[in-house]
């Protein structure tokens, strides 16, 4: 029973494809716990958007299941896309995005700021967003437009949160506000988070997975070497698009 | 020009009909260009004339089988995600010549002593609004507006970002045939003011023009209104007193004020 409390969402078995003989995840099994920060890192094409989809129920797998603890959790699921989800051509304003992060509870109506914009507000603030709440999204800059969408994501109060690629295209001061901003987080929700950029990888993370269509998990500080050539085929020297990386040093040299 | 326009009854019909129909361009053509369903929408309206031939070989009221089909035929289309429509966009191809050619050949093949005229269908005929006519449309446009201003924010939020709608357990799907049948709803109004081959242009042009003045949903939508009204009913006086076809007088004039705005706007740039 302890343990059982502690699980917030089972992924058991879980595969998915697009065709039943073309699997883009096979037989993941993890759990995440209720104060997990957990990362996965792998090649693009790899699944792990996928994952993350399957995990906000925006997909269903194909075969095995994945469980929520509480069930309700699965309807406050807090996810902050890559950009390119959305259609730029809407003219919105920063506030409104931030607001349609809680539908049932914020109106559209008016264009004036109302009385109930106050929590939207003080939101932008701690993510250094209230000086261009009145600016259209289609001219915000890669780091401003992550620090909206990651507004979006908390304003519903989520049970847990989860990331595709927060730091892909981000400016130091933005990388800075998001560190603060889920270290703050992750002392009450669980954060996934995936990325092939491993220098993402902050000191309080808690779980390193790699994945390429399987999954590996490991407690910080037992990524090997050996495990992370399995997952992308090659050198560890190679990963992430053709650039020399650091993997492993940066990252071990945190512990 | 001694003529008081107004002294018509069918100038009065044609106004009034000019402006309920403006409410509804402006409000659903804000949605159909932002969310890029003008081509989904052009599907829709040429599919409506198949309806209208349908209607007519039966011996009934055209427009009403023109609403049938293009209801119809958008809730069909608003099941599947509007990338998804678009990519199979030779369907829709087939789905605009497939109305056009099927309402053509039972307008042919009606019993009926007289065919209608089938310029009026393509190109609009607003001065043929009755004054029953009048109460239908007012009726459809205040149901439209009250159902798009009532669930507003869903609607705004699914044309952003239909999938962290559904994160939050909105019923994309259903908000999103909705928002496609008022869309099939308002183009068939519009065809009885412009008809069927302008109606694009009315439902494109004044929001196209509102987004030149505005980067904000609200006022966009709330602009485009007051363009198409301006729109409708400068085209119904200037068409009355040039002897032309409306429907073409109120996209010429639109399209020169678009095109007019664009030049004003690049010039004052480069000025600056």
């Amino acid at each position: 029973m302890m343990n059982k409390t502690n699980t917030v969402i089972e992924i058991h078995n879980v595969s998915f494809g697009y065709r039943p003989n073309n699997l883009i995840l096979k037989n993941i099994s993890f759990t995440i716990t209720s104060r997990d920060y957990l990362v996965i890192i792998g090649p693009n094409g790899g699944g792990k958007t996928t994952l993350l989809r399957l995990i906000a129920g925006l997909l269903t797998p194909i075969r095995g299941k994945i469980t929520y603890h509480p069930p309700s959790l699965e309807k406050k699921i807090g996810y902050v896309p890559q950009f390119s989800n959305f259609d730029q051509n809407v003219p919105l304003r920063v506030l409104d995005v931030i607001k349609m992060g809680n539908l049932k509870k914020y109106c559209f109506l008016s264009s004036s700021r109302g009385l109930s914009d106050k929590e939207p507000v003080e939101l932008a603030k701690k993510l250094k967003l209230d000086s261009i709440l009145d600016k259209p999204v289609s001219e915000l800059s890669g780091g401003q437009m992550q620090r909206v969408l990651i507004a979006r994501a908390i304003i519903g109060d989520p049970g847990i949160l989860l990331f595709d690629e927060p730091t892909a295209s981000i400016d130091s001061e933005s990388r800075q506000i998001f560190q603060s901003v889920i270290h703050e987080l992750n002392q009450r929700i669980p954060i996934v988070m995936v990325t092939h950029d491993a220098s993402a990888i902050a000191q309080e993370v808690k779980h390193i997975a790699c994945m390429n269509q399987e999954l590996y998990i490991h407690d910080v500080g037992k990524v090997s070497e050996e495990n992370l050539e399995k997952v992308y085929g090659c050198p560890v020297d190679l990963i992430a698009h053709g650039v020399p990386h650091r993997v492993l040093k940066s990252h071990n040299g945190h512990r | 020009m001694g003529l008081d326009i107004l002294s018509y009854d069918f100038m009065k019909n044609a106004m009034l009909a000019g402006f309920l129909a403006s409410l509804l361009c402006g409000v659903m053509g804000t949605f159909v260009v932002t969310k890029r369903l003008v081509f989904i929408s052009g599907g829709i309206s040429h599919a409506a004339f198949g309806g209208l031939g349908l209607f007519f070989m039966l011996g009934l009221s055209p427009i009403l089988g023109a609403y049938a089909v293009a209801v119809i035929a958008s809730l069909i289309l608003g099941y599947y995600k509007p990338s998804k429509i678009n990519s199979q966009d030779a369907y829709i191809g087939i789905l605009w010549s497939v109305g056009m050619a099927a309402g053509i050949l039972m307008i042919s093949l009606s019993p009926q002593s007289y065919t209608p005229n089938l310029m009026s269908y393509l190109f609009g005929n607003i001065l043929m609004v009755r004054s029953q006519d009048l109460v239908w449309m007012s009726i459809l446009t205040f149901s439209v507006l009250i159902i798009m201003f009532g669930f507003f924010k869903y609607f705004l939020s699914i044309a952003f970002d239909e999938e962290f709608a559904q994160l939050q357990d909105i019923p994309v799907r259903l908000f999103r045939m909705i928002l496609f049948a008022l869309t099939g709803l308002t183009i068939v109004t519009l065809i009885q003011v412009v008809g069927i081959i302008l109606v694009i242009a009315l439902l494109t042009i004044p929001t196209l023009l509102s987004m030149i003045f505005f980067n904000d949903f609200r006022r966009v939508l709330l602009f485009s209104i007051l363009i198409s009204i301006f729109l409708t009913q400068s085209g119904i006086i200037l068409s009355f007193y040039l002897d032309l076809s409306t429907g073409p007088v109120i996209i010429l004039l639109g399209a020169l004020i678009l095109f007019g705005t664009y030049l004003l706007k690049r010039n004052n740039k480069s000025m600056e």
